[in-house]
């Protein structure tokens, strides 16, 4: 079940780990008696008493309640679609599960300890042959089993619930898919639903990467294309260390000091006619002649179309530009030309140009210690480019026609189109020629079938102030055609049409000879011109496998269930040492504060402490220094701690199912590294406190 | 010393300072406090409120920790987990978890013991009986229960381990002259068995009733320490009793008496205690064939 069995042991190494290891030595050490006495016999007895007190406290009282919640807000919600539904409905009732049984656990363990030493009860028990270990243990394993009680009654409802919507949903879908008037776009995905059900967990498999080109490359190219326009790019990485970046000849230099050289090798194609009038002449030409003139495949006369064309300067050489990234895709700056104010020109007509470029030491001393990439994007409309391996060389000054090469992470590149509201756009293509998206899948475990199915779901966009707007509609639905083409046997599918709506899943079968073997590419490409498809590399998937849905949600409430066992021990852990109402904020500040450090993102990266005194406007030195050092140090500290601080995040109990994925063995055993990681060390760390604590108030 | 041969209980200068937030010595609890308790003995420890009585139990118990001295309970240190296995302790009021019955509250105790449950299915039912408990209160919650009843259950947790050494503290508050009396004899029954037993109270009579040797703490300091017939005789007082004297006789012995040059003798019919009066009123008005008049509270 857990590919990871001692997973947590990573998760010490990784956060906190030494502290984590020393409690455990300390444990050992205090502890050592006690462990030999440590009973499994006491400690089920200790936790049978929890877990009536919790109970016959009337606990499970919240469990009504909470149903009740989860009734009355899925009937509120307002879903996209039919399985939207079931995936809300998903969402809410393990959201409210997980609530219910985070905040009953928290008040259970924080209170218990307290108030058995307040009314004294605990006398009875530590004057028992009863270690104080067996005691801590016995209360985490009461009250794992109220939680454990909590999530069998939530989960038998939730699952009763899904089971009543889905079938309530299954016949609107029949009778959705009965009725004429249903969109096409719509009847493929309803089929899927009709026929798979809704109440689904698919093993799914993500491609491994997605690229996108100005036209469909060959199988096994050497050379690649993308579009102009600013649309296509191709991104170098590397990754250069500070030395690196300091000429040989000058040791003392400061890293980056001369400036990094660039040369790109790169080609492009003229395009024959300028885009709108071949979009014009392709989709409206069958159209127009009822209302206008007929001027053939042309909107207009040859006397206008010359008219215009001789306004339209010539461009005699293609532009690129060439940016330097950080990690997360951040502009770093820009390399600029060789020669002052000249833009970077491919010179050659006939072939590869070589575009010699320059990165300033400002930009450049940012290079080092850290990956970096430099994209290239091809600047000029009316050209197409292409590259093909290496076409980036980087190269450090030495002197005049000299330089120190810098090695390049890859030697591939990696092509990308531009970033729009939904992803990667894939510009609409004309007459069957344009850009196209490529999704990598490279072994890909697929377990046979006739078919293989893919499910994607993509953004759609239409141009607002495309070259000739007016020559599409925009109304007309977004047709993408598939291809898959196997890498061992070379084999292409033949094309299927699919109808993809914006943000709406959408699936397709392909037979299972062109994915077998695991190696193959999906290439799509957007038909209608005017229309962008936002790709992401998450946009599509292959199912692999289907699962009971019954256990995916045993599987989800399995990963809250271990959560709340690290609620336990960081409750009782709290409550060891404090006053019940202040165990628990205490509780919520252990749980919260990984996650609520990751909320601050960049307000606590180095150097926001200089950002804050440019904010705050502060001109003289020394108060500058002092509120620059302290929010720097403050910054510091709430970094150390979201390290030693438990990563609730590992607890995905919701993501996987309410996407109708089948939750990963990897996943429960983040859960468990985390549960076990953090909530170990903390139980020791309790009965370290308890044992030398004097329960006698 | 083996623990076989070792004293019940023995402490040495055991000394408990309560301090402050700020560790500041707030109250000097229990001072300098040396004694020790043979196996087989009941034993008394007397005095008034804020004393150090409880605050001796909890130290012999490992409930808090003695600031200096130190105090061994049957040859191991005090608050040693193992010797546990031989103690039973009844809390000065009945601290147990009040949401589970009476049955239930002893298979709880029974099970930290590791009693097998076979075991269990016998002693539960002969310790509440042993303490008075019928089957229809040992089925309530204890939250249900009068302060008697909830120190009779106490006191049969106290017993669920057949222990060696029994410390109770106050264990006849709360219950009635009846209570009282089954109490004083099954501490009289647990001395015949050969246990030794601490008795924390400030009921006089009720220590003197049972007891072979007391100390009595004031300030948390020992005032004194002795065996209790030693300890309570007057010994220039002497006092003769006999029956079916007449009123003859009586003027007699007190010309007798006067002979012998004492001056304020004095001659007169013996009184009962109040509790026995009590007993004898409750048992003569009992029907025949009810065993306990005590159990619901």
């Amino acid at each position: 079940m857990f590919p990871h069995p001692f997973h947590f042991i990573a998760v010490i190494e990784h956060l906190g780990g030494y502290l984590a290891s020393g409690i455990l030595l300390v444990g050992l050490l205090v502890g050592f008696v006690d462990l030999r006495r440590f009973s499994g016999k006491r400690i089920w007895a200790i936790s049978g008493v929890c877990f009536d007190e919790s109970i016959r406290r009337r606990i499970l009282w919240i469990a009504p309640l909470a149903i009740l919640g989860i009734i009355v807000v899925s009937q509120l919600q307002r879903p996209l679609d039919e399985q939207d539904v079931i995936r809300q409905t998903i969402k809410i009732c393990l959201f409210t599960t997980g609530m219910v049984v985070v905040i009953s656990t928290i008040i259970l363990a924080c209170t218990n300890l307290p108030r058995e030493i307040e009314n004294r009860v605990i006398y009875t028990v530590v004057t028992k042959p009863t270690t104080r270990l067996e005691i801590v243990v016995g209360k985490v394993v009461g009250f794992a089993r109220v939680s454990a009680a909590i999530l069998l009654i939530m989960g038998v409802f939730s699952y009763g619930y899904l089971v009543v919507r889905s079938w309530s949903m299954q016949r609107y879908i029949t009778d959705r898919l009965e009725s004429p008037e249903l969109p096409a776009s719509e009847r493929q995905t309803l089929d899927h639903y009709r026929q798979t059900g809704l109440l689904r967990a698919r093993t799914l498999e993500q491609p491994d990467g997605l690229q996108v080109f100005g036209t469909p490359p060959e199988l096994g190219a050497s050379t690649w294309s993308m579009a102009g326009n600013g649309e296509g790019s191709f991104l170098v990485p590397f990754n250069l260390k500070k030395d690196d970046l300091i000429a040989s000849d000058k040791p003392d230099a400061v890293p980056g000091s001369e400036g990094i050289q660039v040369m790109v090798e790169i080609g492009y194609r003229k395009k024959s006619e300028p885009v709108a009038e071949k979009v014009a002449a392709t989709h409206k030409a069958s159209t127009a002649p009822a209302q206008a003139p007929y001027y053939g495949p042309f909107l207009m006369s040859p006397e206008e179309r010359q008219a215009i064309l001789s306004k339209v300067k010539p461009q005699p050489n293609p532009e690129i530009t060439i940016e330097v990234l950080d990690r997360f895709m951040n502009g770093l700056g820009t390399a600029s030309s060789l020669l002052s104010n000249r833009p970077l020109e491919l010179l050659n007509k006939n072939g590869v140009s070589q575009v010699f470029a320059y990165i300033p030491p400002n930009v450049a001393g940012t290079m080092g210690g850290q990956p970096t990439f430099i994209r290239v994007t091809g600047a000029s409309k009316d050209a197409e480019y292409y590259a093909g391996k290496n076409p980036v060389k980087l190269a450090v000054p030495l002197g005049p026609g000299q330089g120190r090469l810098l090695e390049a992470a890859s030697d591939t590149p990696h092509f990308t189109s531009r970033s729009g509201t939904f992803g990667q756009q894939l510009r609409g293509v004309v007459d069957g020629k344009g850009a196209v998206g490529v999704y990598s899948y490279r072994n890909a475990n697929y377990s046979g079938g006739d078919a293989a199915t893919f499910e994607g779901k993509f953004g759609i966009e239409r141009s607002g102030n495309d070259m000739d707007s007016s020559a599409f509609d925009y109304d007309e639905p977004t047709l993408v055609t598939v291809r898959v083409r196997n890498l061992q046997s070379g084999k292409t599918s033949e094309p299927l049409t699919i109808r993809p709506e914006s943000n709406r899943t959408t699936f397709f079968n392909v037979g299972a000879d062109v994915v077998g073997g695991g190696n193959f590419d999906v290439l799509m490409q957007c038909q209608t011109p005017g229309h962008f498809v936002g790709l992401q590399s998450a946009s599509l998937s292959m199912i692999t496998a289907k699962h009971p849905f019954m256990l995916n949600l045993a599987q989800s409430l399995l990963i809250l269930w271990l959560m709340s066992i690290l609620v336990t021990a960081v409750a009782i852990f709290c409550s060891t040492f404090l006053s019940w109402p202040i165990a628990v904020v205490l509780t919520l500040l252990i749980l919260l504060g990984h996650w609520g450090v990751a909320q601050l993102g960049d307000a606590t990266a180095p150097g926001i402490g200089n950002q804050i005194v440019n904010d705050l406007g502060l001109t003289k030195s020394a108060p500058a220094k002092a509120v620059s050092a302290t929010v720097e140090r403050l910054s510091g500290l709430l970094n150390f701690m979201s390290t030693i601080l438990p990563d609730i995040g590992q607890f995905a109990a919701v993501e996987d199912i309410e996407r109708g994925v089948t939750i990963s063995s990897r996943r429960l055993g983040d859960a468990a590294g985390v549960a076990l990681g953090f909530g170990l060390p903390l139980t020791v760390l309790a009965y370290v406190v308890l044992k030398n604590k004097e329960v006698a108030p | 010393m083996s623990s076989e041969n070792s004293p019940a209980i023995h402490t040495e200068h055991l000394t408990k300072i309560y301090k402050d937030f700020w560790g500041r010595d707030k109250v000097r609890a229990l001072d300098d406090l040396s004694l020790t308790i043979a196996r087989g003995e009941v034993f008394g420890l007397l005095g008034p409120n804020g004393s150090g009585k409880s605050t001796t139990i909890k130290l012999l118990l490992g409930l808090i920790f003695p600031t200096a001295g130190k105090a061994s309970v049957l040859g191991r240190p005090a608050g040693n987990t193992e010797i546990n296995e031989k103690i039973g302790f009844l809390p000065e009021e009945s601290y147990l978890y009040r949401f589970l019955n009476g049955e239930e509250i002893l298979r709880f105790y029974g099970k930290l013991f590791k009693i097998p449950r076979k075991e269990l299915n016998r002693r539960v039912p002969m310790l509440l009986d042993t303490v008075g408990l019928d089957a229809k209160s040992r089925k309530r919650k204890l939250r249900e229960y009068s302060k008697g009843m909830a120190r009779r259950i106490g006191l049969a947790q106290a017993l669920i381990n057949d222990p060696d050494l029994i410390l109770l503290d106050e264990p006849t508050t709360g219950l009635d002259p009846i209570g009282t009396r089954e109490m004083k004899d099954l501490i009289l029954s647990l001395k015949a068995q050969g246990k030794t037993v601490l008795l924390c109270s400030h009921l006089l009579a009720d220590v003197q009733d049972v007891c072979d040797r007391i100390t009595i703490l004031f300030r948390g300091k020992m005032q004194t320490l002795g065996q209790v017939k030693d300890l309570v005789q007057v010994k220039d007082v002497t006092q003769i009793s006999a029956r079916g004297l007449n009123g003859e006789h009586l003027t007699e012995l007190k010309q007798f008496l006067a002979r012998l040059g004492v001056q304020d003798a004095q001659v007169t019919h013996p009184t009962t205690t109040l509790e026995d009066l009590f007993i004898r009123v409750v048992k003569e008005n009992t029907p025949a064939g009810q065993t306990s008049v005590g159990s619901g509270g």
